[in-house]
């Protein structure tokens, strides 16, 4: 028996593929019987179905062994199913839905994870077809997730695969076993005895980390797990309920509960039976509104982040603190787990736990309503998006957060799609996901090209009678995809249409945009004079605008425009606005693809070392960016200048390596660059003759990242001037961004903007507290750092789900949550919202004027007096937070006292004693037991002839000396006690 | 004829046509086709008759047919079904058991009644013997378990329409 951390991934997929197996959180108890057993069967057998119940542990079975043989294969991807679904036939807890699965939809969608997952698409292909092309030969572990609600699509499918592609292999998890040839269904044993019980102990500790098996309840715990017939999520469940039922409460519920459902048979329960039962007990020990919220997170497909339950899942008898604080509760009690990221937190329900929520949420009748709340919600986050994924910075931040949500958005589009009367935000979320889609489809490895145009084709065949504007744009987005797959004819004829639309209806941008890309169709259709007109008016339209992405792309269009002309001067002055913008914008799409254009420029010229430097800047930009679109046109571009450097083998290579590109992200070589490539293709044959055939096929097979590597390292000079900067820091930020202060010497007080934050707004002290915690850590904080300084009790799990929560409180109580930066793994405040922290003003400017002070600088005692106005009481001052305030506090207190005590004394030296007393007040009022500043205040009444006051000092500083500490004032306070008395 | 007769399961000239389940160290092989609600075929692969292959054809046509290389009937029958049906993820199904394998069937209805949701049994008998219509009741079952008797030697096109017919009838 073993327990293992999560090991880190051998599984690599090719670059830009998203094909990771998931990850746990939780480690992996045990199995190493199984684990061996299925190893030797991944050896022997092609395909391997790992079925069993919901709840026995297949996913995380079939993880752990992708991982343990992933040696064998070059190659292991993972697809995950679950969530691809029909949306009228959402697979019920019993078991499969028969009916949809062979519908050619679930084929499609199936087809489709499989190829986005591969990164596999061709032009005119069938997708099983090019799924196959992309495996070919490959020697690969092809993980099927979930598939027990689309058995029959996947069935046919791998048998087709699997007769295709002689090196690959597949194994899957399912209920259902597929049932084809080849197949071995491995049915996933329950966990033995003492296994079940290491998995008990172990989620028992995540959820109260002080639980040991002992001898008084090792018996009761042995009676779960047998009950629970080793069932891994029934005994997750169950250990979850420690912290307030013992193991011996725990097995005499559950044995209530599962009785129930036994009575009339005389065997043992199946186990789909027992889980369900586990479940509806867990269920059932929730308050009612943890019971709602559960029903109602089954309305996500996949994870979903906090704001989106609160969002759709709000509303009587939920308010938007039910949600997080249920959420929370959920997640202890292990029905919902957190996903393992750094960024924000998202949850997942596990898909068991979500068909059972759906049944309740029937049961509730309230799945409509849910579903039209969350279609609406992911139409709301899609329409945000939208603008900034051709629009400037941050393009791939958003493409990311889209892909987070990727399951969701496609989920709310079908429910759109599904109703007729919802035409009007179908087409809208043809629209706003058109930028997402497009991008996907430029992106390496995960082209989707085909599925974009036809989602753009039902669109706007669903959407005859919208809104112009809005069909204007869909007519748009449907030029430009055809544009990209060479249909330039219908891309003229779509754009021209558009064109006509929003020239009535759209806004000046609307127009440009339109007008560039009917500029470049005209480009490839060798209509030269259409081509100018078109783009310039755009240029003269976005001269007129504010700088934007697109001012960028309308000139690097109009330079490509007039490189075909042969205007290099124009070409040239374009080319480099465009650089300009992108680079002023860091757009890495803009600033790449217009330097490869301007490396066709000098090129043409000759000016092949220049070319080359601006390709190799492009490439790594492409590259890092994932970029496929772009990486086409470098790579077209690094083969002249390998025929212009006399290397053809490299050049037939590129060849390859380019043409395989096009075919896989659906993108063909532009028309105007047809004739380039003839000649160039003519050259290298001849010069090659029979050798051209094996470099080009070479460079088809070869990784593309090989082929960008050994293109970087053996004909490019590498130039940073074109590079888009990495991990800027963020500059300054400009007067009135700088809004965020926080006071917290004294009462705390935090404002942004000029305004306090309502206490409302914070959702609980603890989230106030994190931002004292992070600006007072400019430097950044792990998750873990701050667990241990503000959950240290807290098991790993609580952790992370408490440290999650407190933070989402926090970038709401904010309003800006951008202003907490993630940079590695630590957390902290961005530096440029900073305006004022107290505390480091203060310890600052007291550390400055006590430099001057010790300098003897003039005004270095009026600085200091200034510097300790700031500390208006002790740190955190009132609030109820962390031990991790202590040492601060002892610090500035620290601080504040020597500082006084150093002003004192210069003040004393110049015998400017009324102040001189004034300091030394102010330290005994903050330490009354601090000797040396109450024998300066002797002196200073003394100087002051105020011996009287200087006597009661003493007498009052003796007794408080003796009370406190049973000791006697210092003889030198002592003898200036004396002095006083003698009047000397 | 379809591949779900005689040699199905055993033709060493050619790939083998069966999917293979294993249940800890059991490994039953079987043959699933068509689409629909599961029907389970429990025969001898020897099993003859004129009434098979086209009930086979019939089966797969409209449902799922799953026909397994069950052991013996005399072996432990219903444990072995037990892990045949979890292993393979079977729902409720219908069930065809010829020959030794009726009684066995009728323990497993007996046992585990949620397994099934009708039942066919096709005994040896004489073409005189056409068959009788029931339903079974247990204890722990809220309704009755609908059960077919045809007798195998009865005129196979008449023994097949009325298969057909009953497996037909929505179990629910």
């Amino acid at each position: 028996m073993t327990a293992s951390a999560p090991p880190s991934s051998p599984i690599s997929p090719y670059p830009g593929a998203p094909a990771e197996p998931p990850v746990h959180l939780t480690p992996f108890i045990g199995r190493e019987r199984e684990l061996s057993e299925l190893s030797g069967l991944l050896g022997a057998t092609r395909l391997v179905t790992l079925t069993g119940a919901g709840g026995s542990g297949k996913t995380r079975l079939a993880r752990e062994a992708a991982v343990r043989t992933a040696p064998a294969f070059g190659r292991v991807v993972w697809v995950g199913l679950a969530a691809v679904a029909d949306p009228g036939f959402p697979p019920t807890f019993a078991g499969a839905c028969d009916a949809p699965c062979g519908a050619p939809g679930a084929r499609d969608a199936v087809a489709h994870e499989i190829t986005a997952a591969l990164g596999a698409v061709r032009g005119g292909d069938s997708l099983t077809e090019a799924i196959a092309a992309a495996i070919r030969d490959t020697s690969m572990l092809l993980v099927l997730d979930g598939v027990e609600h689309v058995v029959e699509a996947c069935a046919g499918m791998v048998e087709l695969l699997l007769r295709a592609c002689p090196r690959l292999s597949v194994l899957v998890t399912s209920r259902e076993a597929l049932g084809i040839p080849s197949e071995t269904a491995w049915l996933v044993p329950p966990l033995g005895g003492a296994e079940a019980e290491q998995l008990f102990l172990d989620r028992a500790r995540a959820a109260f980390p002080g639980f040991a098996i002992t001898t008084g309840n090792a018996a009761a715990v042995r009676e779960i797990c047998r009950r629970l017939d080793g069932l891994p999520l029934a005994i997750e469940l169950a250990a979850a309920r420690v912290r307030v039922l013992s193991p011996e409460q725990i097995a005499e519920r559950l044995g209530d509960a599962l009785r129930l459902l036994t009575t009339g048979s005389r065997t043992a329960l199946p186990r789909h039976r027992t889980l369900r039962g586990t479940i509806d007990w867990s269920y059932h020990l929730l308050g009612a509104r943890e019971q709602v919220l559960l029903a109602r997170l089954a309305v996500f497909s996949g994870s979903f982040s906090l704001e989106a339950a609160e969002r759709v899942c709000s509303g009587a008898p939920l308010d938007g603190e039910d949600i997080l604080d249920g959420i929370a509760v959920l997640a202890d009690k292990s029905l919902l787990v957190m996903e393992p990221t750094e960024a924000r937190a998202r949850y997942r329900l596990l898909e068991t736990i979500r068909q059972y929520g759906m049944e309740r949420l029937g049961e509730a009748a309230d799945v409509e309503r849910l579903r039209e709340r969350h279609g609406r919600y992911f139409l709301h986050v899609a329409e945000a998006a939208a603008p900034r994924l051709l629009a400037g910075a941050g393009d791939s931040e958003v493409m990311a957060r889209m892909e987070d949500e990727h399951e969701n958005l496609r989920a709310a589009e079908a429910w759109a799609a599904s109703d007729p009367a919802r035409g009007a935000e179908a087409l809208r979320f043809a629209d706003v996901l058109f930028w997402y889609r497009y991008g996907k489809g430029s992106w390496l490895g995960t082209g989707q090209f085909r599925e974009v145009r036809r989602a753009v084709a039902d669109a706007l065949a669903r959407g005859g009678a919208a809104d112009p504007l809005l069909r204007g744009r869909m007519l748009a987005a449907d030029g430009l995809n055809a544009f990209a797959q060479g249909d330039y004819e219908h891309a003229r004829a779509s754009l021209a249409e558009s064109l006509a639309l929003v020239r009535v209806h759209g806004d000046e941008g609307v127009v440009a945009f339109v007008l560039s890309k009917l500029g470049a169709v005209e480009i490839m259709r060798g209509e030269r004079t259409a081509a100018r007109e078109l783009l310039d008016e755009a240029f003269a339209i976005v001269r007129r605008l504010p700088a934007s992405v697109l001012h960028a792309y309308v000139c690097l269009w109009r330079g490509w425009a007039a490189h075909v002309r042969g205007d290099a001067v124009l070409a040239r002055a374009m080319l480099d606005e465009a650089i300009q913008h992108g680079r002023a914008m860091s757009h890495r799409g803009a600033l790449a693809h217009a330097s490869a254009l301007l490396a066709r420029v000098e090129y043409a010229e000759g000016h092949f070392g220049r070319a080359s430097a601006l390709l190799g800047d492009a490439l790594r930009t492409d590259l890092e960016a994932g970029d496929g679109w772009g990486l086409a046109l470098d790579l077209e571009g690094l083969v002249g200048l390998a025929v212009a450097r006399g290397a053809p083998a490299d050049a037939a290579r590129l060849m390859g390596a380019v043409d395989a590109l096009r075919e896989r992200i659906a993108v063909v070589l532009p028309a105007c660059d047809r004739a380039e490539r003839e000649r160039l293709l003519a050259i290298v044959r001849r010069e090659l003759g029979r050798e051209f055939d094996g470099a080009y096929r070479e460079g088809r097979s070869l990784p593309l990242h090989e082929i960008v590597r050994a293109a970087c390292d053996g004909a490019i000079e590498h130039t940073a001037e074109y590079r888009v900067p990495e991990h800027a820091e963020p500059a300054p930020a400009p007067a009135g961004r700088s809004t965020l202060r926080v006071r917290a010497l004294g009462p705390l007080e935090i404002s942004t903007g000029g305004e306090p934050i309502d206490a409302a707004a914070w959702g609980s002290a603890r989230s106030r507290e994190l931002l004292v915690y992070l600006v007072m850590h400019p430097e950044g904080r792990t998750k873990e750092q701050v667990g241990l300084d503000f959950w240290p009790e807290a098991s790993a799990a609580q952790l992370r789900n408490n440290f999650h929560v407190t933070l989402h409180r926090l970038r709401r109580a904010l309003r800006h949550p951008e202003w907490i930066l993630l940079s590695g793994d630590r957390y902290r405040v961005d530096p440029a919202v900073v305006g004022e922290v107290d505390v480091l003003a203060f310890e600052r400017e007291v550390a400055e004027a006590r430099r001057a002070l010790a300098r003897d600088e003039g005004d270095a005692p009026a600085a200091l007096e200034r510097a300790l106005t700031r500390f208006r009481g002790d740190f955190l001052d009132g609030e109820v937070v962390g031990d991790w305030h202590l040492e601060h506090r002892d610090r500035l207190q620290r601080t504040y006292v020597e500082a006084l005590t150093a002003l004192g004394a210069r003040l004393a030296e110049q015998e400017r004693w009324a102040k001189a007393a004034d300091a030394y007040r102010r330290v005994l009022a903050r330490d009354d037991l601090h000797e040396e500043a109450a024998r300066a205040l002797m002196r200073c009444h003394i100087r002051l002839g105020e011996r009287a006051q200087a006597l009661q000092l003493y007498q009052r500083f003796a007794e408080r000396l003796r009370a406190e500490l049973d000791a006697e004032p210092d003889g030198e306070t002592v003898e200036l006690y004396e002095r006083a008395q003698r009047g000397s | 004829m379809s591949d779900l007769h005689d040699s199905a399961f055993a033709s060493p000239l050619s790939p083998d046509p069966c999917a293979r389940v294993r249940v800890g160290d059991c490994t039953t092989r079987y043959l699933r086709r068509g689409v629909g609600r599961p029907v389970v075929v429990l025969r001898a692969t020897d099993c003859d008759g004129e009434l098979w292959p086209p009930l086979l054809d019939a089966i797969a046509a409209h449902h799922r047919l799953i026909l397994p290389e069950a052991p013996c009937a005399d072996a432990a029958f219903a444990s072995w079904f037990r892990g045949f049906a979890d292993g393979i993820g079977l729902p409720p199904a219908t069930m065809i058991a010829a020959d030794a394998y009726c009684v066995p069937a009728l323990e497993l209805a007996l046992l585990e009644p949620e397994r099934l949701d009708r039942l066919v049994l096709v005994p040896r008998g004489r073409a005189e013997e056409s068959g009788v219509a029931g339903s079974l009741s247990t204890a722990a079952r809220q309704q009755a378990l609908p059960i077919l008797v045809v007798r195998r030697g009865h005129p196979a096109s008449d023994a097949l329409a009325t298969v057909e017919r009953f497996i037909a009838e929505d179990p629910s």
